[in-house]
């Protein structure tokens, strides 16, 4: 990963920090330089692509004399325009990289002590509005992102942040502390940003999820309530219930009868989760490594999306000698700090979001329409007899800006049906969508159990009367019913109509695309050129494509 | 804390910060680690603060030569504790 940090402080400290969570070579500015290195054209970030450019300005330095003094606010903020020009002449040169900008933070006291809170003269206010700004920049511009540092000084404290010493002796204001957070926190952000946090929630259940033990306590001893202990369970079921309302999926993983549990959910009036909230239940006896490898092929997803939460630590430790992929976090020993625990540490970890979409808030019912639908197909001797019944309705858009968020999504997501694996941020999509040569194909899928939304995407790059395929991908939640198929049928069909005569198509493999190697010579293109680990550049006349797609799809 | 164990933190900080593969002992001169200059003085006394849950005086991280005079502060402020 490349970046570049700006600041108006010496921020060099972070480099060591950075190498930890695999940030190699990170480069630095000068000593307040940020506005330079941003305007000059010969500067590095200039000069070299960048793919993050992390500013942070640290709130003190931002006021210089100000706060010696009362403090104008119009100043403040026309200074902050400043930046904010410059990142938009930059953000417009170099449409690829992606900004961090951190919070301002002032220091927690000043000369005017009480009158920050009691009268106009106040740099708490100005330290709102100046963050503001920054949070409309980050909403106006879709490669901009915010670091929160003001919620690491509200977690660990300005004065174990922020050190004077070292400022005066070489213009470094943070503490080694908060240098080590600030990485943590870029590198978690930037997972988010990307796409790359964790799909599936794992859990336990007795004395995770409530507390007590089932199968020994019996219904009455199982300890959730709105008063002591018992409300510290209630207060994380109503963490997890929120978690999966915006997208993440819950799967219980435990040892116990399931008629005991079912009860449980079913009578237990200060339940806030569901037995139906949970996508996947194995209550047994079993083995939780091999529960855990069945969930797996249950939800089609890998165990690398996976985080499992059990308070015993001999259960944590088996899943994570056996299942490496598998994220085990540490479970806290006073359960007092369980919500603290949860929300600060995995919640922040592996399940953070910077955007959220429509398919987002339906992700659990979408994963339920399909588990029916895999029932069905259980049920069903004949796939094309099955495939038939799903009553399937695709409909795909071109160049349509609405649905960028969800189709960067995609690209940053999907590993299997993909067959180059290229990864496109939203600022790439846009660009595409606007180049005048390029098009861009979402796929949106129903059938009689729902709509999935938006499952493919499809970027074409035309010249003159030849189209080179630069991504095809679906999710994996809508393989198996030949949308793929369909899906290249329309846009072939479409690419015809726009006067174009020849196809070209490329196969990256990947450790995980395996499953789309043929893809191409199954859609009636010729293999031209086998390259290194089984990548094929491929080609077929339009017309060969579109009658061997028809079949296809009558099929 | 003893002072061996000292030493041995002291030198895995000082490994980890500037990549040094050389064989340390306290006799070394902070100014002949590969990668230390004026910098990485700081960013030695913050990793140092950090770990051992100490503060140094600004003649204190100015002063220091070697690495047997980061472990002597140290054992210094360990028993004043």
């Amino acid at each position: 990963m490349n970046v570049s940090v700006l600041s108006n402080v010496n921020m060099d400290s972070l480099k060591s920090h950075l190498k930890k969570v695999g940030v190699e070579h990170p480069y630095f500015c000068g000593y307040n330089q940020y506005l330079i290195e941003l305007l000059d054209r010969n500067s590095f970030i200039h000069k070299n692509v960048q793919e993050y450019i992390f500013i942070h300005l640290d709130g003190e330095e931002l006021l210089k004399n100000q706060y010696f003094s009362i403090p104008r606010k119009e100043d403040l903020l026309s200074d902050l325009e400043e930046l904010l020009s410059s990142l938009r002449t930059y953000i417009h040169q170099f449409p690829h990289a992606s900004i961090i900008l951190s919070t301002i933070v002032f220091p927690p006291f000043s000369f005017i002590s009480y009158l920050d809170t009691n009268s106009p003269i106040s740099y708490s206010q100005i330290e709102h509005e100046l963050n503001a700004k920054l949070d409309s920049f980050s909403i106006e511009q879709t490669n901009v992102i915010r670091l929160d540092f003001n919620r690491l000084v509200k977690l660990y404290g300005y004065n174990a942040l922020v050190d004077d010493k070292y400022w005066y002796l070489g213009r470094i204001k943070y503490t080694n502390l908060a240098f080590s957070l600030i990485a943590e926190e870029l590198k978690n952000l930037i997972h988010a940003f990307e796409g790359k946090t964790k799909k599936v929630l794992v859990l336990d259940l007795d004395n995770t999820l409530w507390g007590g033990i089932l199968g020994e306590d019996g219904l009455n001893g199982i300890n959730l309530s709105e008063e002591g202990v018992g409300k510290i369970y209630r207060d994380f079921q109503k963490i997890i219930h929120s978690l999966k309302g915006i997208g993440i999926l819950l799967v219980i993983n435990s040892k116990n009868n399931e008629s005991d549990v079912c009860e449980a959910f079913d009578k237990i009036a200060l339940m806030v989760l569901k037995y139906d909230d949970f996508i996947v239940k194995k209550i047994n006896w079993q083995n939780k490594v091999q529960n855990m490898k069945e969930i797996a092929g249950e939800l089609n997803l890998g165990l690398s999306s996976f985080v499992f939460i059990d308070d015993s630590p001999v259960e944590r430790a088996l899943v994570k000698e056996s299942l490496q992929e598998v994220e085990v976090p540490e479970f806290p020993s006073d359960i007092t700090m369980l919500k603290k625990w949860f929300l600060s540490e995995v919640v922040y970890k592996y399940f953070g979001k910077v955007r959220l979409t429509t398919e987002d808030l339906n992700k659990t019912e979408q994963y339920v329409r399909n588990t029916q639908r895999n029932d069905l197909a259980n049920s069903t001797l004949e796939i094309s007899e099955f495939l038939k019944t799903l009553k399937i309705e695709l409909i795909v858009s071109e160049n349509d800006l609405n649905i960028k968020a969800r189709l960067a999504q995609l690209s940053q997501k999907t590993n299997q049906f993909n067959l180059t694996t290229r990864r496109y941020q939203e600022v790439d999509l846009e660009l595409f969508m606007e180049c005048g040569t390029c098009v861009v194909y979402g796929l949106e899928y129903a059938d009689k159990f729902g709509n999935e939304g938006i499952v493919g995407a499809a970027i074409i790059k035309c010249t003159q009367q030849v189209a080179f395929i630069d991504t095809f991908l679906l999710s994996c939640r809508v393989l198996g019913r030949n949308v793929e198929f369909s899906f290249l049928y329309k846009i072939i069909q479409d690419l015809n109509s726009k006067g174009i005569t020849k196809i070209l198509g490329e196969y990256l493999a990947t450790d995980k695309n395996q499953v789309v190697k043929n893809f191409y010579a199954d859609c009636g293109l010729t293999e031209m050129e086998s390259g290194k680990m089984g990548n094929g550049k491929y080609e077929g006349e339009i017309d060969l494509v579109l009658n061997r797609l028809s079949v296809k799809c009558r099929g | 804390m003893i002072r061996e164990k000292i030493l041995a933190e002291v030198i895995a900080i000082i490994v980890d910060l500037f990549e040094e593969e050389k064989n340390l002992k306290d006799s070394v001169e902070l100014s002949t680690i590969k990668n230390f200059d004026s910098l990485g003085r700081l960013n030695l006394f913050m990793a140092l603060e950090q770990c051992f849950v100490i503060r140094f005086t600004i003649d204190e991280i100015l002063s220091a030569k070697s690495i047997e005079d980061l472990v002597d502060m140290i054992v210094l402020k360990e028993k004043s504790k």
